[in-house]
This record gives C-alpha cells, structure tokens and sequence, in this order.
C-alpha cells in the first residue's frame, strides 16, 4: 500500500460464510454442514496485496472463489469497487470479470491442451468484441509483459514448462486490465528456483499496473515477501489480520506463533538451537467447530473462557487485529484497550 | 565413517522416450551410514527419486539401470525379485511422498502393519496384531486400538503419513528411504512428523536417505547433503558445509532464490534464469552452464566430483577456482547468483 492518500477498498467481504451440505446417501441429508468459510470480514484496498494463509482445509480457497463469485456465499456481503455483488447473476457479473481475475494453482490443469497460447490468452479479448489484428498485437504486448517471448503465442500447452505455463495464466489474468487479480497457490506446484522468478514477475506487475492480489497460500515465506497485508485464517475463521512485517514480528494469536515456529528453517545452526512450541494434534473437522475459540483444541494457552466464548477480532493497534482472549506479544494495557473493531464485527 | 550401511557406485538410469535417450541418474555415487540422515536434495526431474527407487529395484519398468548399489555385501542392482523381496521391508524400508497411493485402501490400516510383520518374521497373526498397534501408538497416533480398524481413507494425511512411517519401521529396518515424506503434508504436521523421523532414527540407529527438494526441511534433518541437478550430484557435504559455505553455483542459486522467515525481505528474490534442460536434450560438460552466470570456456567439459574448496569432506563440479566462487556467491550478504540473465 503506498503512502498518501487513504487508500480506496476494492474487494469487501463482510461477514462472508460459505457452508456446504454433506451428505450420507444421495438425498445430502442429516449430516451438519461443512463451515468451510465462517463468518470472514475482510478487505482488500486499490494496489494492495493481502495475503491469506492457513493450512489445508481451514476455507482459504472456497473464501477466494467466494470472492471472486465461483461460488455463491451462503451468507454475508461481497462487494467489488463499492458494489455489491453477493447475489449478481451471470450476465450481471460479466462487465465484471474483466476487473476482477483469478489464477489457478495447477499451471497444468488450468491450459486447454487443445488450445495454443495465443487462443488461451487471447480468448478474453476476443469475447471483449477486439479484431483479430488488433487482439494479436496485445498478446504479444502481454506476453512480454510476463517474460516470455511473442513467438510462444504459435506453442501448445505440452511444450512449455510449468513456470511457463504459470506465465500464461497470468497472462490471460491480464488481458483486459484487471484491478484486482485473485492467485491460488500461485507458485506452490513449481521448483524453487523457478518459483523465485514467478514472485519477482508478481512484484513487477503490480507495480507496473497498479494490480492488488488477493493471494491465497500455504507458504509463509512467499506470503511475506509478497504481501502488504496478511491474514491468518482457521476453520473458516480469521485468527489475525496484520500489515505483512508486523504479523512476522510480533505474532498476536498462538496459532500464528505455531504457524511461523513450525516452518522449517533453511539453516542448520538455526535449526539445532531452536526450541519450537509446535502446535500438537490435527485441526478439527469443520463439521464440528469446537465451541469458544476455534483454535482451544490445539492451543497451549487455551482456558475454559476459550472453550466456550469465542474471541472477537480485536483491534491491537496499527491495523493488528486478532481473535484472543490471551493473546501474545500484547502488553497488557494494550490488550485491555483493544475493542472490538467496527470493521471487523464479532464474527459469530 | 566406519563400514556404510548402504554404499551406491556409478549408479545410472535411462529411458527410451520419443526424443531419444533420458539419462535420468548419471553416475551417482553415495554412502549411507549407521544412524545418519543424508539427503538427497534438488528440483523435479533432478534424478532423485529415481536414484533411491532404484536401489530397492522400484524404478519404472522401462529404465535400464547400471552400476552398483550394495546394503552389506548383497549387490541390489540386478538381484533377483525375491532376493530383494526380503530385503524390502525388513533391511531397507520406504516412506512415500502421498500414503494414500501407498497404503491398500480396502484393508484396515492395523491388518496392512500386521501383514507386513508377518510376511518378514515368524510372529502368530495376533502377535502381529498387537506389534501393530504398539507400533501405531509408538508413532504418535492416538486411541492405537480404534485406529487400528480404521481404513486408509478415515484417517487425515498426517496420520496416514505416521501409519506408513509404523510399517517402515515394523521389521527394524537398518536403513530407511524417505521420499519426500512431509510434502503433502501441513506445516505443523509436517513439523511433528520431522520430529518423528528424528527421534526414530536416534532410537533404532537406522540410516535414512531423505529425498527431498525443501532446503528448509534438509536443514531440520540431514547430517549429509548431495545437491542433484540434471541427473548429477554437483555437490556434496555435510549439512553445515552446503549452507554455511556451499561451493556450486547451482546449490548459490537455490540458497538464493528461497524467501527467508529469519532475514529481511528484499526487494526482489536472486532466481535462477530459466529452467532445468530436457532430460534427452542435456547440454554438454556441466549441466548447469546455460543458467549460470558464471560459465566460462572450460564448462564445456564435464568437471569431475573432486574436493575443490570449502571443508574437508566437501566435493562438488564446477571448475570455479575456490577464492573466485568466495566472491561471486555473494549477492546483496547472502548466497545467490547475481547477474543471473533473469527472463522479465
């Protein structure tokens, strides 16, 4: 986010959950639904990138097709640019797509195979109403822009590598200018070095054209070096919400502390001389939250108080927020004066 | 190191493939010994799981394998089918990336332990139950009794993980092969299964071939470290070596291009250019000199393993002069390739 003027909110989420009904036998009755994204108040602002992390299964994904209205929520508000588009249909939401893109993870699944790169990224322009000569000469223009010569426009998906092939995806995300473009696990299927190069290409277009990235992944390391905001989510829920920096720095709620002690250093000596308070157990099944704070199954500080009232996100100053009754790092006026913020209402 | 466990010489792998040729593993040469993790580290299609694959004679049907891989003074290369049925499973032992691949999904996880007791030891069917489920408990799965009935598909990851880590070390393997063990995994989990791995080997005294392409989890776990790329070992050395004073320009560049938790962030990663050539259509002499910014006119020819600088056990293939790679290694205080003609 840069300086000056209060930056504009482009991607609102307020309140948003996603359920999904489970089924025993094909009628999909009787069992309790999976809270998949459970009350998620959260903003992306113009030129900002917010990274959303947590581990498999704690509603990351289904909260960025949500957003990105793949999925229809099953409460709360989505809005893009001041509007609301929580309940749009097709047609309403097709101006839209133009400004609103997203990125999938598997640079493999997501390339037609029967299709060559100029169709792939082309296939929004011409359904923009462009001319041939015309959609021609911005693909090439698009290509560059991702580092990759023009000539790959006449290739076929099987002839390119994965992080090629990743530079396809963002291409075709960029072809009609989008404001705000979503990235699922953008780089977890590639090698490290070529991954480097992906987060370097992302740095640079959002630089260059002012993107915000709506940046879902499992990578703590890549999450930080690319985002300006990070977001922790758990079971559907937000445990923290933090300026990049200070999340790293000064973790609030203990699942984060759990989250960066449990990544595995490159650095042996480090290694050897740490003593890491890793999170015991495996998280519960979304069927069936626990009660209180989402995270009390798991947490070395939980008290009854977090077996039966459930925190709200609480504001800990300079846009920290967190969801705990004992939170870390807080001294202890801090923690006293955090009120529950007026843009991040109680989620439950 | 006193007599290795498990000692492989010049082993090389190759497939027919439509382009020609794929030297998948070209002379690779390593020796595992008695309660030490060596990793074998690099990016996909290095060569590395086929390397360990292929000492247990799991390579893909189509490869042909040529040099040695002894455990003891049995030769693994070439040995009949039930020669090394015995020895799988209760010498050498495996650990998969995915256990949902690798455990039988319509037999309860406690009876695929149990089988496994069974087939290498002369324990009654409910001896064998009952090893099983001190087993389950011994990796850390709680309520061993109930989950012992359960089948592969009731369990999360991390407990499939701890599952097929039970049957590994069901017959106290003397050496364990670990492919990618924690990739699949969560952080926290993986965590608690690096931790597993850790106290196991310190418990049984087993060797363990860790294959991996996560510099992170290397440094939790290995003792000993070979850097592969393009089907060869480009450096070799203990864990503190490869981190603290790596000497290929390969192993700078991976350093490099991982963001770091414990630095400050920069404003861009050094990546490596490019990406790792076609297995049928390697470049000649070092593999690695289309992406190195530092090749110069003798990369042409292949530089031979050979200590060359760093500690005293340290090998590696690259004919930098060793005061030459102290400087270029540097970019910005850390290791990486600078200059790397890096596509924008």
């Amino acid at each position: 986010m840069s300086a000056g003027a209060a930056p504009k909110p482009l991607l609102e989420l307020d309140s948003l959950r996603v359920h999904f009904p489970v089924g025993r036998g094909a009628l999909r009755r009787g069992g309790p639904p999976v809270r998949a994204v459970d009350g998620v108040t959260l903003t992306v602002h113009e030129g900002e990138t917010v990274g959303l992390v947590g581990e498999s299964g704690c509603g990351k994904t289904t909260l960025s097709r949500a957003a990105v209205r793949l999925i229809e929520p099953t409460d709360g508000v989505v809005r893009f640019a001041g509007s609301d588009i929580t309940h749009d249909g097709r047609r309403q939401l097709a101006p839209l797509r133009s400004e609103l893109q997203i990125v999938f993870q598997d640079p493999y699944g997501s390339l037609n195979p029967r299709k060559r790169v100029r169709d792939a990224v082309g296939l929004p322009l011409r359904l923009s109403g462009m001319s041939d000569a015309a959609a021609g000469k911005r693909i090439a223009e698009l290509l560059e822009a991702v580092g990759l010569d023009p000539a790959y426009a006449g290739r076929w998906p099987h002839e390119l590598s994965g992080g090629q092939r990743q530079r396809i995806g963002l291409a075709r995300a960029l072809a009609l200018d989008p404001r705000l473009v979503v990235l699922d696990e953008p780089v977890s299927a590639l090698d490290v070095s070529v991954q480097a190069q992906i987060v370097n290409l992302l740095g640079d277009l959002k630089r260059d054209r002012g993107l915000a990235y709506l940046l879902v992944a499992h990578d703590l390391s890549v999450v930080r070096h690319v985002s300006d905001r990070v977001a922790v989510m758990y079971l559907g829920k937000l445990m923290e919400v933090s300026p990049a920096e200070e999340l790293y720095a000064r973790p609030i709620h203990p699942y984060t502390a759990a989250l960066l002690a449990a990544v595995p250093l490159p650095d042996p000596r480090a290694a050897r001389g740490r003593k890491r308070a890793v999170a015991s157990g495996e998280p519960p099944s979304p069927t069936a939250p626990p009660p209180g704070c989402v995270f009390n199954t798991r947490c070395p500080r939980a008290t009854d108080a977090c077996r039966t009232v459930e925190p709200p996100l609480a504001d800990f100053g300079l846009g920290h927020l967190a969801a705990c009754h004992h939170p870390l790092n807080v001294e202890r006026h801090d923690a006293t004066a955090a009120a529950p913020s007026a843009a991040n209402p109680l989620s439950a | 190191m006193s007599d290795p466990l498990l000692s492989i010489r010049d082993l090389a792998v190759s497939f027919p493939t439509e382009e020609g040729v794929a030297q998948a593993v070209e002379g690779v040469s390593l020796e595992l010994g008695a309660g030490e993790v060596l990793a074998l580290v690099g990016e996909s299609g290095c060569g590395k799981s086929v390397s360990a694959l292929s000492v247990l004679g799991l390579e893909p049907g189509s490869a042909q394998v040529s040099g040695s891989a002894c455990y003891g003074s049995a030769e693994l290369i070439g040995a009949s089918a039930e020669d090394l049925a015995r020895i799988r499973g209760a010498e050498i032992a495996m650990v998969f990336q995915d256990p949902l691949s690798a455990l039988n999904p319509v037999v309860r996880v406690g009876d695929q332990i149990a089988e496994q007791i069974a087939a290498h030891g002369d324990a009654g069917r409910s001896e064998a139950r009952e090893r099983a489920v001190e087993l389950l408990r011994r990796v850390g799965i709680p309520q061993p009794e109930d989950r012992a009935r359960a089948y592969p598909h009731e369990l999360s990851g991390g407990m499939r993980q701890r599952v097929m880590i039970a049957m590994a070390i069901s017959c106290s393997p003397r050496v364990l092969i670990a492919d990618e063990p924690t990739t699949a995994l969560d952080v926290t989990v993986q965590a608690q299964i690096l931790d597993l791995i850790r106290e196991l080997r310190d418990e049984t005294g087993a060797g363990v071939l860790l294959v991996t392409h996560d510099l992170g989890v290397v440094a939790e776990l290995a003792d000993r470290v070979a850097v592969m790329y393009a089907g060869r070992i480009v450096e070799q050395g203990t864990v503190d070596e490869i981190f603290e004073d790596p000497q290929h320009p390969y192993t700078w560049g991976l350093l490099g291009a991982i963001p770091r938790l414990d630095r400050p962030r920069p404003a861009r990663l050094p990546a490596v250019a490019g990406a790792p050539p076609a297995l049928a259509s390697k470049p000649t002499g070092c593999h690695f000199r289309p992406r190195c910014p530092h090749a110069f006119e003798q990369c042409v020819e292949v530089p031979p393993l050979a200590h060359r600088g760093g500690g005293a056990d340290q090998v590696d293939r690259c004919w930098l002069a060793a005061d030459a790679k102290r400087e270029l290694r540097e970019v910005d205080g850390q290791f990486g390739l600078a200059g790397a003609a890096e596509a924008r």
